[in-house]
């Protein structure tokens, strides 16, 4: 690759590879549980290479981590959705955690991301669910995780987003 | 003869029901626009003797074992007629496999003769999202009652071998193991693959092309193991992967056994 482009060979077999346009509704008929994963992952601030953890749906895998104090991850669902529940689990120990959460939403009549939720401190291992309000819809979420220990830095073991397609 | 068998057993749990389709002995049998999911086996299975089969537009997720089977592993030795065979398996999505059964794949041909698999849709595997296996690995069957001879094309796979990190290695988005002559593996797009290998060319698979396959973030890892005495000539052909792909030797950082 040469600056991020693909080539224009790659990008035909990429663009021709899988379903055929008459069955390319397929795509969107198997239920997704978790709306924020690799497959919807848009943007990320510095993250180590574990950042798959974080959707992998076990907490034995261990932590996605960063060795920064405040990281992001940002997921572009492909469409509208509502009814959302956020989910976030992590271990509640050491030096890599998270002592507080949010998540933002994309709004493009304002152009701006604003926040679903302000920062929430959690102080515990269990998983901590969030629900917005039922009719909030929106196509781009992005999860802010931080960590205000002396030194910290974040650690995060699941991360998960339901939501209906508006 | 047609066979087409679905078994039912009692729910083992509120997930997962013991139900499974087959066909055996089966010519001329069209799948098509089904959805099967939530079962504690695999979507379907096209057994000893399925020949003429079409599968497509259907849906399996969330499934024990592999979407779709083609073949058996004791099947090695059988006959023409027994041979599961002539089998296109097209616009399929398979998604989900393997959450509790970690070899689980998302399509796989065992002992196959001319099979085509193009434009599917596969990813969220536990194990390989395409596996082709031949079940002796030292005897090169090749023309025996014909296996081979598999078109591997114009799929995308993704986010396959997702159990990578529960200790589940030696496998890759796509995968061959064995010779299988006169089989094409070409046009295909694999992302996101957990393995370090998006394309596998393992263990005696010689006399399979891998033309034009596009990779992102993954290896293309090939095995030059040949059982001995080889009667045939190594004619597998360089991968093309115009972009990370690459085309290399990798026996060394997969463990694969060299001699």
């Amino acid at each position: 690759m040469t600056d991020g482009a693909w080539p224009a060979e790659a990008l035909t077999i990429m663009n021709q590879a899988g379903l055929e346009p008459a069955y390319a509704p397929l795509r969107w008929k198997v239920p997704r549980e978790n709306l924020a994963d690799h497959s919807t992952l848009a943007q990320r601030s510095a993250w180590d290479s574990g950042l798959g953890k974080l959707w992998d749906g076990v907490t034995e895998t261990g932590e996605a981590s960063s060795n920064t104090n405040e990281s992001w991850v940002q997921f572009d669902l492909g469409a509208d959705y509502e009814r959302f529940a956020f989910t976030i689990q992590q271990d509640n120990c050491c030096t890599w955690m998270t002592t507080h959460w949010k998540v933002q939403r994309w709004s493009a009549s304002q152009n701006a991301w604003i926040d679903i939720m302000p920062y929430q401190a959690i102080n515990t291992a269990a998983p901590v669910v969030y629900r917005p309000p039922a009719d909030l819809a929106t196509t781009n979420i992005r999860l802010y995780v931080r960590n205000s220990n002396q030194n910290g830095r974040v650690g995060v073991h699941e991360f998960s987003a339901t939501g209906v397609r508006k | 003869m047609c066979e087409l068998t679905e078994v039912n057993k009692p729910r083992s749990s509120s997930e997962l029901t013991h139900v499974r389709t087959e066909l055996t002995n089966t010519r001329g049998i069209t799948f098509t626009n089904n959805t099967v999911r939530r079962r504690g086996s695999g979507g379907l299975q096209l057994l000893t003797g399925a020949e003429d089969v079409a599968v497509s537009g259907n849906h399996f997720h969330n499934l024990t074992a592999a979407g779709v089977i083609a073949g058996r592993w004791m099947d090695v030795h059988v006959n023409g007629a027994q041979r599961t065979r002539n089998v296109t398996i097209s616009n399929n999505v398979v998604a989900d496999t393997g959450d509790d059964f970690f070899p689980a794949t998302g399509i796989s041909l065992m002992n196959t003769y001319n099979v085509a698999v193009t434009h599917n849709l596969v990813y969220d595997t536990a194990f390989m999202g395409f596996h082709q296996r031949k079940a002796e690995e030292y005897s090169l069957l090749d023309g025996v009652d014909g296996i081979g001879k598999t078109t591997f094309s114009h799929n995308e796979v993704y986010n396959a071998t997702s159990n990578v990190s529960w200790g589940v290695h030696d496998s890759g988005a796509v995968y061959s193991f064995g010779s299988w002559p006169g089989s094409v593996v070409s046009h295909n797009y694999v992302h996101h693959a957990t393995s370090t290998a998006n394309y596998y060319s393992d263990n005696q698979s010689h006399q399979t092309r891998w033309d034009y396959n596009v990779g992102q973030g993954g290896r293309f890892d090939f095995s030059p193991v040949t059982a001995s005495p080889c009667p045939c000539t190594r004619r597998t052909t360089t991968p093309t992967s115009p972009t990370t792909g690459s085309a290399g030797p990798s026996t060394t950082a997969t463990g694969h056994r060299t001699w």
